[in-house]
């Protein structure tokens, strides 16, 4: 047998298990994605308006603590809080997300000239008006390269979800590293990529329906 | 343009000493330097930190180790490649989905025989026989929940499976013979949930009551630790680790001095001695050199 | 009509912007701040939008306080132009200018119409232009788009900072030119900020010099460069424009009262004495009321003795018109140096030029210049 027909083989009989880590892993990235977007972008626009520098370090500074956290160490503090599986990875990768999250929205919003909402405010946009139909939309892109940087990397730091039970295709993968099983390896990783890289795809279109709508 | 030219130089001459570094090294004192390899299981990392510590007592040879390989197909691949000479390995492994032809059995001589067979022929390195010590593959669970409902065995056990979540290496799920499969199939009945993750989470998970049940090696001192008991193998199911010191054939058969030791090193650790062992470094936090020392010289085997 | 009673500025970090501005914009007339940079002007300009807020004295909007009227109201209807155009790069042009009638939530319908007659009063095609990003424009028309969206929801009051200042000379003249026509027929307040005085002599009704937050003087371009204030206002203005402005005389100094002229009804013969008595060559015809006709020539006279003099009236002989600048009628002689007749407003003859004098003046002028440099 050729490697290609003992690989196709191996997908044969193990489609149903591959398939079903690959269900656990969008599940959980996508959530993960979710969560952090939703708290991070209101997030990073409500520290653009904000006038205290002490405070956005503080909160830079707290995201950033939660990074340079060592992976193990984060699941270990959060299972007595959390237990384990689901939730418990769904928290660690989230709070691992919210700074380059953070990070690339706030920029994003920053990046707006600042002629632009002179003139937006001359031009008698409230503040609510100037944030939705001028602020955001000018930031779009460079927020949205930022949603798909990060939500590239959560894909990736989801394989970690394996580490606390919550399976995924880092369960392929560690599996087949301890069994001994290159196929696994090959494919949990050759899987997490094109989730990846489809997601950023998908993502670069809405970035283009939302900035024509 | 002095310090650029100097810069260059000595960046060229790193690089020849890398270079010669892959080929035969030289000790300090005029031997060879050899490396040997360990998983991120403590009782390898004992195991080849007592082989560096009468090799280099008694020879003028050195040995560096490479520790935390995550299993042992990285070890095997270590040997194909010719970087490493010896290792610490365990006879089951050679149910480890690397030989078709290999014959299941529970039976630890069959099994050690297996082993010395298959993978020296496959990797050409000789598989000495056992350390003394089985550290086997097995399930437990909470001491107190064991006693409440008067369960000893893996037999008994099943009357409560359907209630009971299994926390597990992400491997032990895959495995086919001596995995959660085999398992299924020898003992009749599976757990209501089964779910791979880390082995440190793993009692940390069991600690807090997320999980019941958990696959451990029999000599973890995490058992002592949470106070957990290894429930009884009726069915003669999980194969037997014994652990064994391995060696690249070339290095022996030219360094007979090494074979020597390596031979001395066969059944001086009791289980109880190991799991004492282990304790110290994974409990205590002692440091494995230590710890092997200690033990060595208690043994007579080093001054 | 907008009043700054004694407005002054200091901004969080104690710096004192504008010191004592009194002020007076009046309906209808293009205003333009011009000072050395930093003098105040934006400041100046935003306190009127409420951008800035002052920290003394009052701003009065058709009597009313302006920090009593809402400020989003306030800056809806004024329109905005703001130093670097400013358009917002995510909207189309249609959207851009459209923006501030959006905002009052004026019917589509009527939007639309707005902005495509707007679009043509700037000579950009609607069709062409509507649906282009502001990138997909050039400098010059961006800044017609930002010129145009100030005035979309038909502000009676126009802010403008250096509207024109990223543009090439000959771009900023055309928008100037357009400016004033569009003044013409809009007829707004308009503030106008700028850095370059002949841009401000161009188009102010008034112009106000500022200086480190005074202003220094304010008045008409005509009354700066015949009186200005102090030697800081005299360079600003320029020795050469005050020379060119000023030292040639107004164009009466050149028409010579006891001029001659004949009626219309008189015979050739009468009009070759005339001519022949005051030694000259030419001489307007006029009639009976006064109003200038035509002109004679002695030698085509000479020629035609026997004709009727009304047959020999050349009526395409040129003419000055009263009033003209100076410097205009001497770009336009045409080096004949005969007699030009001055003629009124209601066709009138008033006398004749004295060519001759007038080149006379010219040249001592640039002498002067010539040696000043
Ligand atoms: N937000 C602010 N805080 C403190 N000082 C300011 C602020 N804005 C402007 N200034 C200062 O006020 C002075 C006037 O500024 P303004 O912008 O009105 O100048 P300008 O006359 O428009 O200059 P330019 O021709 O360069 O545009 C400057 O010295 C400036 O540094
Ligand atoms: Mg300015």
């Amino acid at each position: 047998m050729t490697l290609f027909q003992e690989y196709i083989t191996y997908w044969s009989e193990d489609y149903t298990s591959i398939l079903s880590y690959m269900y656990e892993h969008i599940i959980i990235a996508l959530t993960v994605i979710t969560l952090s977007v939703l708290f991070t972008v209101p997030l990073a626009i409500f520290m653009t308006k904000m006038k205290n520098e002490l405070v956005k370090t503080i909160i830079f500074n707290i995201a950033n603590v939660f990074q340079t956290i060592p992976t193990i160490a984060l699941l270990a503090i959060v299972i007595p809080l959390l237990g384990i599986g689901f939730v418990p990875a769904v928290v660690a990768l989230f709070l691992y997300s919210l700074l380059p999250l953070l990070r690339n929205t706030y920029a994003g919003m920053n990046s707006v000239d600042s002629e632009i909402i002179e003139a937006a405010k001359g031009m008698g946009y409230g503040t609510v008006q100037r944030l939705f139909k001028i602020e955001l939309p000018v930031a779009l892109p460079y927020v949205m390269s930022g949603i798909r940087v990060s939500s590239v990397y959560i894909i990736s730091w989801t394989t970690l979800a394996a580490l606390i039970g919550a399976g995924g295709l880092g369960d392929l993968i560690l599996a087949g590293i301890g069994y001994n099983d290159t196929f696994m390896i090959f494919t949990g990783t050759f899987i997490a990529i094109i989730i990846a890289i489809l997601l950023d795809v998908i993502l670069g279109k809405v970035e283009k329906v939302i900035a024509y709508s | 343009m002095m310090t650029f030219r100097k810069l260059f130089l000595v960046g060229f001459v790193l690089l020849l000493t890398i270079v010669a570094g892959c080929g035969d090294k030289t000790s300090a004192d005029g031997g060879q330097v050899f490396t040997a390899a360990s998983a991120k299981n403590t009782d390898s990392k004992i195991n080849v930190q007592l082989l560096k510590l009468l090799v280099e007592d008694r020879t003028d040879h050195e040995i560096d180790i490479v520790e935390d390989l995550p299993a042992s197909p990285q070890i095997f691949a270590g040997f194909e490649r010719d970087e490493f000479d010896f290792a610490s390995l365990f006879s089951g492994e050679v149910y480890n989905n690397y030989f078709d032809d290999v014959e299941y059995s529970t039976d630890p001589d069959k099994t050690l025989k297996q082993a010395q067979k298959f993978f020296g022929e496959e990797y050409d390195i000789k598989w000495y026989d056992p350390l003394g010590y089985v550290n086997n593959y097995s399930i437990a669970a909470k001491r107190k929940f064991l006693q409440k409902n008067d369960v000893n065995t893996l037999t008994e056990l099943g009357e409560y499976a359907d209630s009971l979540t299994l926390g597990t290496d992400n491997a032990w799920i895959e495995r086919d013979n001596d995995g959660y499969k085999g398992f299924k199939k020898t003992y009749g009945y599976e757990f209501d949930d089964a779910r791979g993750m880390d082995v440190a989470l793993m009692y940390e998970g069991i600690d807090t009551g997320e999980l019941d049940v958990v696959t451990v090696y029999t000599v973890d001192p995490q058992l002592k630790e949470y106070d957990l008991k290894v429930l009884e193998d009726t069915k003669n199911f999980f194969p037997p680790y014994e652990a064994s010191l391995v060696a690249a054939n070339d290095v022996i058969d030219e360094y007979g001095e090494i074979n020597d030791i390596l031979q001395s090193l066969v059944d001086v650790v009791s289980t109880e001695e190991m799991t004492n062992l282990i304790y110290q470094v994974d409990i205590e936090k002692r440091e494995v050199m230590e710890v092997a020392k200690e033990f060595l010289q208690e043994k007579g085997m080093l001054d | 009509m907008i009043e700054l009673k004694s407005i002054e500025k200091v901004y969080e970090d104690g710096f004192q912007a504008l010191k004592n501005i009194d002020l007076a914009f009046e309906d209808g007339k293009i205003n333009v701040l011009i000072g050395p940079s930093g003098c105040g002007k934006t400041t100046t300009m935003k306190l009127l939008n409420r951008l800035v807020d002052y920290t003394g004295g009052e701003i009065l909007l058709d009597g009313t306080n302006i920090k009593d009227v809402n400020p989003i109201e306030l800056r809806r209807h004024m329109g905005f132009v703001i130093q670097n155009i400013g358009l917002f790069p995510h909207m189309t042009i249609y959207n851009n200018v459209a923006a501030v009638p959006k905002l009052l939530k004026w019917p589509k319908e009527t939007i639309k119409e707005r902005v495509v007659e707007l679009l043509e009063l700037v000579n950009l095609d609607p069709q062409t232009y509507m649906n282009r990003y502001p990138s997909e424009l050039s400098g010059g028309q961006q800044q017609r788009i930002g010129v145009i969206r100030a005035l979309a929801a038909e502000p009676s009051i126009i802010l403008m900072d250096e509207p024109f200042s990223a543009l090439d000379p000959i771009s900023r003249e055309q928008l100037q030119d357009e400016l004033l026509r569009l003044q013409s027929e809009i007829n707004k307040t308009i503030i106008f900020v700028t850095h370059d005085m002949d841009e401000a002599l161009k188009i102010a009704d008034q112009i106000i010099l500022m200086k480190d937050g005074q202003i220094v003087q304010k008045g008409s371009p005509k009354e700066i460069i015949a009186n200005p204030a102090d030697d800081f206002v005299k360079d600003f203005i320029g020795e050469k424009r005050l020379a060119a402005e000023q030292e040639l005389p107004p164009l009466d100094t050149f028409i010579s009262e006891s001029f001659v002229s004949i009626q219309k009804d008189r015979s050739t013969a009468e009009a070759i004495e005339q001519m022949t008595a005051h030694k000259i060559t030419d001489i307007p015809v006029e009639t009976e009321e006064g109003i200038y006709y035509g002109s004679i020539n002695l030698y085509h006279a000479l020629a035609n003795r026997d004709k009727k003099l009304s047959d020999l009236i050349d009526s395409d002989t040129y003419t000055v018109e009263n009033g003209t600048e100076t410097q205009q009628v001497i770009k336009q002689l045409d080096g004949t140096y005969t007699t030009t007749p001055v003629i009124a407003e209601d066709g009138q003859l008033v006398g004749t030029l004295d060519p001759y004098k007038l080149l006379h003046e010219w040249h001592v002028m640039s002498e002067t210049e010539r040696g000043d440099q």
